[in-house]
This record gives C-alpha cells, structure tokens and sequence, in this order.
C-alpha cells in the first residue's frame, strides 16, 4: 500500500514526542548518577538487602499467584458460570483502585483486629510491619497481571487439544498437566514476570503495610524525603536498571512466542 | 458395535433429537452431510467429549453414555490434525500409551515403530511438528490414535483439509489401515465421493437427521429423495404425474416429455436418473431401453475424468460421457441429439 510521506512523517514525530518523554528521564536517571556514588550504592549494605529484600518478596508473591491464580485462570478460560464477568471485572480491580486503598483494605483484613489476622497470627506470622506484609500487599495488588495473561493463554488454546487428550486416556487433572499447562506455558512464564517486576515497583500498598522492613521503593522515598535528591537518585538508578533488564527478557521471550505462532 | 439411542442434545443453535444410529463391528460407517450439521457433535458425543442430554450410547451391549472419556477407549482424529505442539512426533504418537503407564519403555518402542511403518512416517519420528507437510501431520494424528488399539474410531472430516492429490494417498491408507486393524470406524466428510469410496455403509444427515441409511450403491442409485439425490453429485431431478398405459407406466414432467418408468408409485412422483447411466447417438436407435427421445446439446462441459453434456429434452438433462465418444461423434454445441436410457434407470421416490 502507498501511503503519503507527510501520514508517515507525522506519526513518527508524534511518537518520537512519546519516546523522548519517557526515555529522557530514564537515561538522565542512570547516566547522570556519578560513578563513583553508584559504586558506593552497590557496597552500601542497607541499599543491597533492601533491594534483595524487594525481589524475594515479589518472587514468594509471584509463586503463591502461580499456585492459585493458575487454577483460577484457566476455570476463567475454560467453564462458563454465573457471575464470570463479575469476577473478570474483580480481578482488575486492583489496577483500578489507588495501591493506598489496597494496602488500607489489606490491613483491615490482616490486621490484628480480624480474625484472619489473628488466625495467622496463632502460626506467629504477622502481616503488619514484617516481611508478609510485603509480600500480600505485592501479591494483591500485580496478580491480575499473571491471571489475564494466564486467562488469555488457555483462551488461545484450541479446546479440542484436550479433548484428544481425554479420548486418549488422560484425565482431567492429567490433561491439565500435560496439555494445557506446557502448550501455555510461554504466557505463564511471561505473565509471572510482569507481575514479578510489577511487584517490585509497589510503593503504596507496602508502605501501609510495612514501612519496615524497607523495600527498595520506600527506601528511595526515604532517601528522598530525609537526604534529598543527590542520595535517592543512585538507588533509583539501579533499581531502573534491573527492572529494564527483566523487561528485556520478557519482551525478548514474547517476541519468541510470537513468531512461533506464525510458523504455525 | 456401537448404538446410539434416541440420542438428544442442543448447543447453541445446533440441535439433534432423537437420533438413533447403529454401526457392526468392524463396519466403516461413513455420515456425509452439508458441513455445518453439527457432524462434530455426534462423534464428540460418543467419544463423551461432550454430555449427552437425553438418550443412551452402547458399546458392545456395555451402556457408556455416563462413561468418562478417558475410560470409554474411542479414538477421535480431527480435521486440523490437532497434534501437542509442545511435543515431537514420536511422543505425539506415543502420548496415548503413556496414559495410564501400563506399557514399558520397550513396548512402546515397538508399537511406535509398528505404526509408523505402517504409516510410512519412521523417518519422522525426531522432528518438531511445526517441520510436517499437512498429510504427514495427518498420518501423525492417524497414528496417535490408532496406537491405542481403540475399540472405536471417529473421524471428523479427516481428509478435508488436505489437498487433492494428498487426500486420495490417504484415503488409500485409511482403507489399508482398516483391512489391518479392522477397528469399528465412524467417519464423518461432506465430500460424496470420500464416503462412496471408503464406506461399508454411508447415513445422509440433513439438520441433525438422517434422511438415508445404505450401502454406497444403494444411496447412490436408489436416492431417498431430491436432498439425498442432489448430494450424491446428481442433476436430473424431476417432478411429475405418473400414469398408466396398458400396463405401461410413464410418468409425464411437463406437456412435451414423459419418460417409460417401472415403479409401484402412483400419482404425484420424483425421479432421477443417474447421468451416467444415459447414453446418446446422433441417431435414432432400436433399442431395449424403453426411453429414446430427441434434443438438443445446450452445453459440453470438460470434468477432466469425464465429459458432462447438457441437453434439452424438454427437460435439462445431465448426460456423462467419456472423452472418446466425445470424439467419435463428434458432437458440438446445437446438435441434435438422441438420449437412450432404461425404464429401469429411471428411480422414483
């Protein structure tokens, strides 16, 4: 198709606009740091398990989502039942509402005044202030991430895949396993990334919940509130740089994903 | 054996009531219908891929209708081949065994080694699906199914997606592997000569129903009415009122053309005759065949394997012919032309 130079012109200057928009503060962010700080930043050893501190925590989130938020996703791609679209819709809520309300509603619920709260608490493990705090307000607030993109990768499987599978002697929760789980298994992997690397970024939710012990996020508002800028920009510069680094892998394996899909 | 009994289900606009079909052991049972007829529905419901609402299956006397799939032993080969994308072709066709981990590793070996040969896909046995041809990709299917010994094999549509020359080598090997194995086979096409080639016994579907049930022959040549008649690749389907001459029976399709007939019927009537059974001269002709009438050639039509001659009778009528007679009498387009044909010939219903 001919197209007028001018239509293609425009377009590019318009998204150049974007690019620039976003990327101008990034690059100034890691270039502009000193080499110098950022070194002394890596050896810092309250910057280094603060950050450790953030990617264990959003990986334990990640996990327990795969566990469940699988099961979930696949009841969404497979069984039609009442009330479908309500759940649909509740699963996005999260992105919706502000991550403070999240990490407010989320305390309501793991705080010591109700009985879930109290019910883990029988177990010593207690949400507010600690390392589980973390970890459920991560969870609660990126899984809709690993469930849509879940849910869209069982909807893409034909269904007859596993109907051959049931004919061929495999039960339900065998199919399951060998069928449905390994022919999504790209989406599962890359929608356990973007929530892994959405959980890293929280701010709101975690701070409601546990100040302390400090994720990276918290740690760079402190920084920035307490010492100013010239101390938060090195920890925000390396926490950027890891998060563009996950974000390369999981475009790269999409990538992949999708020209397996046009050799088919 | 397999019996169907009063068979009811609906999925969303697709409805079958009361159907009621019955396939021999060992019996290639073919149902040709129009696609679209929820042809599908049928083999998933008796494979138990999907829930009977009313009605009973029976497999060798042995009522399965509330059988899990997995249980019932019922191959089933779709159309789009339908092979694990994230498995290669030999744990494709060895998927089946590894189901309830009944067969050692040696086995296995050799039964995958058996059908492939059989198949003439050893040579595949590493490769990556995404790699096969469509006919490879459909033996593949074939013998992932057929490892499994199944009671029962359903085919839906499994050669339409194939192109011409590929499909008849697999019709050929779907006829070999049956004489082999010998495995009860309900075969689902809406291609007329697919299910007059490989058929023992064919059922016409119209809408869920049956319309016919018969030996290829019997469908073709003794049509149960026009739907039957015209899905069968035949033209010449006429209306008329028959009468009775001194025991001679005609049946007359308009003022000018009434054709001698045998036949029971009486009154209003259909007939067709099959243009293969028509012969022309360019001269009239003492014959036996009771029907000799006069037209003209409207169309000369090249079908490759066959000429098809379109003439006025007073009626269209499609007339076969081969090449040669083409030649030798040399017929063009506007010639007179004689159309012989048998009372006999002419089947009414």
């Amino acid at each position: 198709m001919v197209k007028k130079a001018w239509f293609k012109f425009v377009m590019s200057i318009l998204a150049i606009i974007l690019l620039f928009f976003i990327l101008a503060p990034i690059l100034k962010l890691i270039l502009g740091s000193e080499y110098q700080v950022m070194i002394e930043t890596v050896q810092d050893k309250e910057i280094m398990s603060s950050i450790l501190l953030t990617f264990y925590a959003s990986l334990i989130a990640t996990l327990l989502s795969i566990l469940t938020g699988i099961p979930l996703a696949y009841l969404l791609a497979r069984v039609d039942f009442f009330g479908k679209s309500v759940i649909e819709g509740l699963i996005n809520l999260p992105i919706i509402i502000p991550h403070t309300a999240a990490g407010i509603a989320l305390l309501t619920v793991f705080g010591d005044r109700f009985f879930l709260g109290r019910f883990f608490n029988m177990f010593g493990i207690n949400f507010v202030g600690s390392f589980y705090g973390i970890v459920i307000a991560m969870m609660f607030v990126s899984m809709p991430f690993l469930v849509n993109e879940a849910k869209e990768g069982f909807k893409s499987i034909d269904e007859r895949y596993e109907k051959v599978a049931r004919s061929l002697g495999y039960s339900p929760f065998k199919t399951f396993i060998k069928v449905s789980f390994p022919m999504n298994l790209n989406h599962i992997i890359s929608g356990s990334l973007l929530m892994w690397a959405r959980g890293l970024s929280e701010f709101g939710a975690v701070v409601i919940l546990a100040y302390h012990p400090m994720t990276a996020p918290i740690l760079i508002y402190e920084r920035f509130t307490s010492y100013g800028l010239k101390y938060a920009t090195p920890v925000a510069a390396i926490m950027v740089l890891i998060s563009i680094i996950i974000f390369t892998i999981i475009s790269m394996i999409n990538n992949n994903q999708n020209r397996r899909k046009t050799n088919d | 054996m397999i019996k169907l009994e009063n068979l009811s289900k609906k999925i969303g606009e697709f409805q079958i009531d009361n159907f009621n079909l019955s396939v021999k052991e060992q019996e290639y049972f073919v149902i040709l219908g129009p696609t679209g007829t929820g042809k599908t529905v049928i083999l998933e419901l008796i494979a138990g891929l999907e829930k009977v609402d009313q009605g009973c299956i029976y497999l060798n006397n042995r009522d399965i209708t509330n059988t899990v799939s997995e249980d019932r032993n019922i191959g089933m080969v779709y159309q789009d081949h339908m092979l694990f994308p994230h498995l290669n072709v030999k744990e494709n066709i060895s998927f089946g065994l590894k189901a309830k981990n009944n067969y050692s590793k040696k086995k296995i070996e050799e039964l995958v080694s058996e059908v492939t040969k059989l198949f003439s896909i050893d040579h595949l046995l590493d490769r990556d699906i995404k790699t096969l041809s469509g006919g490879e990709k459909q033996r593949v299917n074939l013998a992932r199914a057929i490892i499994i010994k199944p009671d029962i094999l359903l085919f839906d549509e499994p050669l339409s997606a194939l192109d011409p020359n590929t499909k008849d080598k697999l019709q050929k090997e779907l006829k070999k592997i049956h004489k082999i194995y010998g495995t009860t086979t309900i075969h689902v096409t809406h291609d007329f000569n697919e299910a007059v080639n490989l058929a023992d016994r064919i059922a016409i579907i119209k809408e869920g129903n049956i319309v016919q049930v018969g030996q290829p022959r019997e469908v073709f040549n003794q049509p149960k009415n026009g739907f039957v008649a015209e899905f069968g690749g035949n033209k010449n389907i006429y209306k008329g009122i028959i009468k009775e001459n001194n025991g001679c029976k005609k049946i007359q399709i308009n003022e000018d053309t009434t054709f001698d007939i045998l036949s029971d019927h009486s009154g209003e009537a259909n007939i067709t005759i099959r243009p293969e059974n028509i012969i022309v001269s360019k001269h009239p002709v003492d014959s036996s065949a009771r029907n000799v009438i006069n037209g003209k050639v409207v169309d000369i039509l090249d079908r490759l394997s066959y000429i098809e001659l379109i003439i006025d009778i007073g009626v269209t009528i499609s007339v076969h012919i081969t090449n040669e007679s083409l030649e030798s009498l040399n017929i063009k387009i506007g010639d007179e032309i004689y159309t012989i044909f048998k009372a006999s010939s002419v089947h009414v219903f």
